[in-house]
């Protein structure tokens, strides 16, 4: 077999059965699109880091679990948070049936949402297609995942936690997402995404996201990402603001083979606030990518970024975060940050903040520093009795400790810190 | 109690303690004094394991222990303190949480129970009123935006804290205003007792106006050219060290 022979396009064939004219079109579109793009390559500026060429050694089957067992869902919860609002999604499948959606909202399957319509005006509308190959094989064979819409001027009591399973026990799969979220105008949620596996077989997952935050609604959003070590993914979340909302994306990656996160955000509307916020905390040969953008498109609004990375292992990192002001977006404020520490002599990170300004009145700023954990602290905890190792162990906690504080849901945060500690 | 023979040692090919002997018994307080860049620091480093030094020579027993063979964690266990000359800001760390931590790992180390939150806070407050330090002090990171004399006050509150059997003092009282002086000095004689023992580092003779020494020894050029008791801090402070030098040539 050749390489093009294994590419996903092949893998994949069933086009989803029940779509509207609108989502027909929009995935018709997408296969044009999909046609004419090939899995990217590190000679693509894109994907420079990170390579995908460990993807064809494998052999994929599209077939997913049917079941879940007692055990896993049990490890499905976090302490805290067993009266949220619960949502089991295993390979991308949603099962109501495990889960605890709340009256106020509306959650569905990606494909019940499709055949209602839901979709139409929204599928594949922000999440571009057209130079995007990971966009296009989704919008084109998608047919799991969920849709939220919190009504107009809903505030949500307490967080949505969405458990994502991938289960790869007996065989190795390729898996394709697709989220919508509306936050209709005024309302207010936080949604928190938990990644999981079970089994050790290697898995594919492209997720798309598509999030809409209308006039005046707040969405905080979290996902830990948190896959063994034969998971792939590609993850896509692309954002529309509108004026006077506020969005917030915390991304905390902690495992995962190789992982690919594309965080884009058009900030188009005024008086906006859009928060991005990363910590990495690698081992092994894990290997994440995060590419952000903020794109403002509007004049009078906020964006503020900082992602952190802790390296250890053979683990790589690569940051990848843009400022985009276009020439309307006078008096943008926007503001990036990336710190790493690189904790191994085998670990690496290559970072690249970017910053592209068309508009004359703004103000920007971005850095990034890369560095060790450092040796004067740890003498200096030592010399007052502290063992190296739980020298090590308060400074990486200091150092994590600015993103931590960022999570909004207390118990989320306690759990996040157990993870990472 | 501290017995240091021949004691040579360098950094980056570059020779800098080059024999240095000195014994300090219990009960004893030592100043050394001596002009910059002569081996001060080096020599404080060394005795708390700063591993950035090579020793190439020489030996020093601390009780009944080879101290070199330890890490700096197992001397501050042994009872070894120093008080750095510029403390270290660790931003996200507490003063609190910091202190909490190395309490219990020494008591580990002695194979002793930890202290309960209760018992510590009561400790630190104990110990924040006779160093007269701001209890909101200890919920900031540590040392970070401190001024320089808050810096200073803060390890010999730390000292306090821990009571140590041997507590090097590098130049804590450079960056102290005279009130600052007071409390830092008093907070050492607080804890100065028959089994512990202190060695001072210092470019002026006005500490020791607080906390008397025993003997006064000049380190220039990576030896210990002289020694005396206190009427000698008060010659080289009227002085200075030329005559110091002069003398040792010949
Ligand atoms: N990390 C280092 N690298 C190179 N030289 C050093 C280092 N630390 C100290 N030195 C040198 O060692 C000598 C002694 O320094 P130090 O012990 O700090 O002296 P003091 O405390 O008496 O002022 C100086 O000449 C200084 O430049
Ligand atoms: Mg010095």
């Amino acid at each position: 077999m050749t390489d093009t022979d294994k590419d996903f396009k092949y893998i994949f064939s069933s086009v989803a059965p029940h779509t509207t004219e609108y989502t027909k079109n929009a995935r018709q579109t997408a296969l044009q699109h999909l046609e004419a793009l090939n899995l990217p390559t590190t000679k693509h500026e894109e994907w420079k880091y990170t390579n995908l060429k460990n993807l064809h050694k494998e052999e994929f089957t599209t077939s997913f679990s049917l079941e879940i067992d007692e055990n896993t869902l049990k490890s499905m919860s976090i302490d805290g948070l067993e009266d949220a609002y619960k949502i089991v999604c295993v390979d991308g499948v949603f099962y109501a049936k495990y889960s605890n959606v709340p009256q106020n909202i509306e959650i569905l399957s990606f494909l019940e949402a499709e055949k209602a319509g839901k979709l139409d005006n929204l599928f594949s509308s922000v999440a571009s297609t057209e130079n995007d190959y990971f966009n296009a094989l989704n919008a084109t064979y998608a047919q799991e995942g969920i849709y939220i819409r919190v009504p107009k001027n809903t505030q949500l009591d307490k967080p949505v936690v969405v458990f994502h399973l991938t289960d790869n026990q007996t065989h190795n799969k390729a898996v394709l997402v697709r989220n919508t979220i509306v936050s209709e105008s005024g309302s207010e949620a936080k949604i928190a995404q938990i990644y999981q596996t079970k089994g050790n077989k290697t898995a594919f997952v492209s997720e798309v996201s598509e999030i809409f935050v209308a006039q005046n609604a707040f969405l905080d959003c979290y996902k830990i990402q948190n896959e063994e070590a034969q998971v792939y993914r590609v993850d896509t979340t692309q954002v529309h603001q509108s004026t006077y909302s506020r969005f917030a994306m915390t991304t905390i990656s902690l495992k995962g083979a190789l992982v690919r996160n594309n965080l884009n955000v058009q900030i188009d509307g005024e008086h906006c606030e859009t928060y991005m916020n990363g910590l990495s905390y690698l081992g092994e040969k894990s290997h994440f990518d995060h590419h952000t953008l903020a794109d403002h498109r509007k004049p009078n609004s906020y964006s503020n970024e900082l992602y952190k990375g802790l390296f250890d292992g053979n683990s790589t990192g690569v940051f990848n975060g843009k400022i985009y002001v276009r020439q309307d977006a006078q008096k943008t404020n926007a503001y990036q940050q990336n710190r790493n520490v690189l904790l191994s002599e085998n670990a690496s990170i290559y970072t690249k903040p970017q910053l592209e300004i068309w508009a004359d009145d703004v103000k920007c700023s971005h850095g990034a520093t890369t560095g060790k954990l450092d040796e004067t602290a740890l003498f200096y905890m030592r010399a007052r009795g502290i063992s190296e190792k739980e020298a090590k162990k308060l400074l990486l906690k200091a150092f994590a400790g600015e993103i931590l504080e960022r999570i909004q849901i207390e118990p989320l945060k306690e759990y996040v810190e157990t993870l990472i500690s | 109690m501290l017995s240091i023979k021949n004691l040579q040692a360098r950094i980056e090919e570059k020779e800098i303690l080059k024999g240095i002997s000195l014994e300090i018994r219990p009960g004893e307080v030592h100043a050394i004094m001596g002009p910059n860049g002569s081996g001060k620091s080096t020599l404080a480093s060394v005795l708390a394991g700063k591993d950035q030094y090579e020793i190439t020579g020489g030996e020093v027993r601390f009780l009944d222990k080879d101290l070199l063979e330890l890490a700096p964690e197992e001397r501050a266990g042994e009872g070894i303190f120093l008080a750095f000359q510029h403390p270290v800001e660790i931003p996200g760390v507490t003063t609190t949480n910091f202190l909490k931590t190395a309490m219990n790992e020494i008591r580990k180390y002695r194979g002793l129970e930890p202290l309960d939150a209760v018992q510590f806070l009561k400790l630190l407050k104990e110990k924040a009123k006779i160093l007269q330090m701001d209890e909101s002090l200890m919920k900031r990171s540590l040392n970070e935006g401190f001024s320089g004399g808050e810096k200073k006050r803060n390890e010999i509150f730390q000292m306090a804290m821990l009571e140590p059997r041997l507590a090097v003092l590098d130049e804590t009282d450079s960056g102290l205003d005279i009130d600052a002086l007071r409390i830092v000095a008093e907070g050492v004689n607080k804890l100065k007792n028959s089994q512990n023992a202190f060695l001072i580092i210092t470019h002026f003779q006005r500490i020791l106006d607080y906390i008397q020494p025993d003997f006064v020894h000049v380190l220039f050029d990576g030896r210990i050219i002289k020694s005396g008791g206190k009427e000698l801090a008060l010659e080289l402070e009227e002085k200075g060290y030329d005559w110091v030098k002069a003398e040792a040539a010949v």
